[in-house]
């Protein structure tokens, strides 16, 4: 039986993949409606500071995504961002149960591309107080 | 397990359970039971990744999985990890875990079997030697409750 996390990912398999603060992280294409670059002029629209919930600091000026989080799209301050990509290469990995805190719950798990472990980020967990 | 191998008058289920891996940590002698050793890698590349806790140092890639490296900080209170380290990997109920020890560690076998159900993650396996087993099962709970 596969596992659930391996059956998602070949349902979706197409992803942004972001920095933050020194993180390579992805989310899920269904989940970003627009990338703008930082200095675009400011829509108003509210922020989510993944950077702060992250824990780690921002390194510098670079994009924000605008992210359709339950039925609301909102803000997301990153670093830098790649081309769109398919992660089907990579390796799937779980998140380790052994880790599982009430706080990481957004992570679903991790990419592995044989240099760099990306961090999947499911922005529909951290809006639920994750 | 029934009619185990006799050798010596200790049975080899006795035997293997009393083996240790044996290596220095900061000013601290530390053994670990090989009973729930999965393998000893000679060197595997570690990621941090975010919101993984204070108690783990980061994830590697093995076998298909991510496994977590315990931060020795977390055991001894102290930053300094093993030199020139390779990784112990232990598994407890399909939980893995990975752990940096020093190069220079050693297979002793000491009497106590490490079975016990005393507290803390520490138990006193020679005291005259300054000798320190973990308690790999306190180790485990404690990481699965956070």
């Amino acid at each position: 039986m596969e596992p659930l996390g391996e059956i998602e990912r070949k349902e979706e398999e197409h992803y942004l993949v972001f920095d933050v603060g020194g993180y390579p992280l992805a989310v899920r294409i269904s989940q970003v409606e627009r990338v703008l670059d930082d200095d675009a002029p400011d829509s108003g629209m509210d922020t989510l500071d993944l950077a702060g919930i992250l824990g780690c600091k921002k390194e510098r000026a670079g994009f924000r995504l605008q992210i359709m989080i339950t039925d609301k799209i909102k803000s997301v301050q990153v670093d830098r961002v790649e081309p769109i990509k398919d992660l089907r290469l990579a390796v799937w990995l779980d998140f380790p149960k052994i880790m599982r805190r009430a706080d990481n719950k957004m992570i679903e798990g991790f990419f592995f591309d044989g240099s760099r472990m990306i961090s999947l980020i499911n922005f529909e967990r951290i809006n639920r107080g994750a | 397990m029934s009619g185990l191998a006799q050798e010596g008058g200790m049975s080899l289920e006795a035997g293997l359970r009393s083996r240790w891996l044996v290596f220095a940590i900061s000013d601290r002698k530390v053994a670990i039971s090989l009973e729930h050793m999965v393998i000893i890698l000679k060197s595997a590349e570690i990621f941090s990744a975010p919101l993984t806790g204070k108690e783990f140092k980061g994830i590697f890639y093995y076998n298909d999985k991510a496994v977590p490296v315990l931060n020795w900080e977390f055991l001894t209170g102290k930053s300094k990890a093993p030199q020139d380290q390779g990784i112990l990997i232990l598994e407890q109920n399909d939980d893995l875990l990975g752990i940096e020890i020093d190069e220079a560690a050693k297979v002793e076998q000491h009497p106590f079997s490490g079975e016990t159900n005393e507290p803390g993650f520490w138990i006193d396996l020679e005291p005259e030697q300054g000798l320190w087993a973990l308690n790999v099962g306190n180790l485990f709970q404690a990481l699965r409750k956070g």
